[in-house]
């Protein structure tokens, strides 16, 4: 019974797809897409654009799926290409300057009247806010730090998979997190300082 | 538990603290590491926001709530299918563009792939031209070896010419002055040297 039950690894999931079998790739999709789509569109602030990225993530993924080698974290390998099709997207965007990244869903955030109950409506509405400054503070931070927090909290990865992913030290990968969330906090701290 | 282990269960990413294994050993040692407590104290304000299920929000309801960064439409499994079997469209597209094998007979080749595609008629043009450059330049090495011939008399191993001699020798070429008769006569019949 437990055998049915048990999800395959990602790395069975990339040999089945090198077999042949197509639908694999929409089961690799179901477990990376989320993360994946809040990672681009906290780095790209743009909702379309993230959309894109990820798409192409998922072509060069399936592209190479017979240079893939079981050995290789495939997490590791697809968040390696996502960042490096931000970074590209990034410098794209920076030529084309008419290009406005600037999201109004990303940083407006209004929660639809659904998911506000009564009893923690407010607290929800001023967690909303919470976010939105922080992702704003993020795009202030250095890029390395704000990349390792994004995929330490909206890529949900282990911190020797940040290591791993950003080619750095296991110690590096916590520095980095460590001291963009100083910052973060900090940022928050002088901004409630400036409202009061 | 140490202040690396502590860190990384400050900043999971999910803030799943009360419900992981290890929480009884952070409390603990929070309570006898002041620099890992104000840590924590310090980075709460910040981790509520970035952690993923503090928001109390259902899964169910991520679907529902298309606006909202983060909580979107992707969950679903329709849209995922579809987006699926464009990827898979999309990247068997480029990979057709990327192999010109691939191309129909019908499309026109550009002459650099064409190049590519009849390595044989390339490599035999390249032989003939090898051939053609050797043997022009083997003729040209014979005819230098007998113009060389010509000019230079036999070593005499039993002579050692002086200096005065090289005078002596080269008078009487330069006075018959006809170089293609020195060239064509055998060695034996040169003027004897003195």
């Amino acid at each position: 019974m437990d055998t049915f039950e048990s999800s395959p690894t990602d790395a069975e999931l990339m040999l089945q797809l090198c077999a042949g079998h197509q639908s694999q790739l929409e089961t690799l999709m179901r477990r990376y897409y989320q993360p994946l789509f809040r990672v681009a569109w906290s780095k790209l602030n743009h909702r379309q654009a993230a959309e894109d990225i990820v798409q192409e993530t998922f072509i060069a993924v399936y592209g190479s799926r017979e240079s893939y080698r079981p050995g290789l974290s495939f997490r590791t390998w697809v968040w390696t290409i996502l960042l490096n099709l931000c970074r590209r997207q990034l410098k794209k965007s920076a030529r084309n300057k008419q290009v406005n990244h600037q999201d109004p869903e990303l940083l407006v955030q209004l929660a639809p009247a659904s998911l506000i109950h009564a009893e923690t409506g407010l607290s929800q509405l001023l967690l909303l806010e919470k976010r939105e400054q922080v992702i704003h503070a993020l795009n202030q931070l250095p890029e390395m730090q704000a990349d390792a927090i994004r995929l330490r909290f909206y890529g949900e990865l282990a911190y020797e998979e940040i290591a791993r992913t950003m080619e750095c030290s296991l110690s590096g990968a916590k520095r980095r997190v460590q001291t963009g969330l100083l910052k973060l906090a900090e940022s928050l701290r002088t901004n409630e300082e400036d409202l009061i | 538990m140490n202040c690396d282990q502590a860190f990384e269960l400050i900043t999971d990413p999910r803030g799943r603290l009360q419900a992981h294994p290890a929480s009884d050993q952070l409390e603990q040692h929070l309570q006898f590491c002041n620099r890992c407590r104000q840590m924590q104290e310090v980075l709460a304000p910040v981790l509520e926001p970035l952690q993923q299920n503090e928001s109390g929000f259902e899964p169910q309801e991520f679907t529902q709530n298309t606006d909202h960064f983060g909580n979107s439409y992707d969950y679903d499994p329709q849209f995922l299918s579809i987006k699926a079997e464009e990827v898979i469209r999309l990247a068997d597209e480029a990979a057709r563009r990327m192999h010109p094998q691939s191309v129909p007979t019908t499309t026109h080749i550009l002459p650099r792939q064409r190049s590519r595609a009849f390595p044989v008629v390339t490599m035999l043009l390249l032989a003939g031209c090898f051939l053609i450059g050797g043997r022009f330049a083997v003729a040209l090495l014979q005819d230098r070896g007998d113009f060389n011939r010509g000019l230079i008399p036999p070593a005499n191993p039993n002579r050692v010419p002086l200096v005065s001699e090289k005078s002596e020798q080269s008078q009487p070429i330069k006075s018959t002055g006809n170089f293609t008769a020195y060239r064509r006569t055998d060695n034996s019949k040169l003027p004897p040297m003195s």
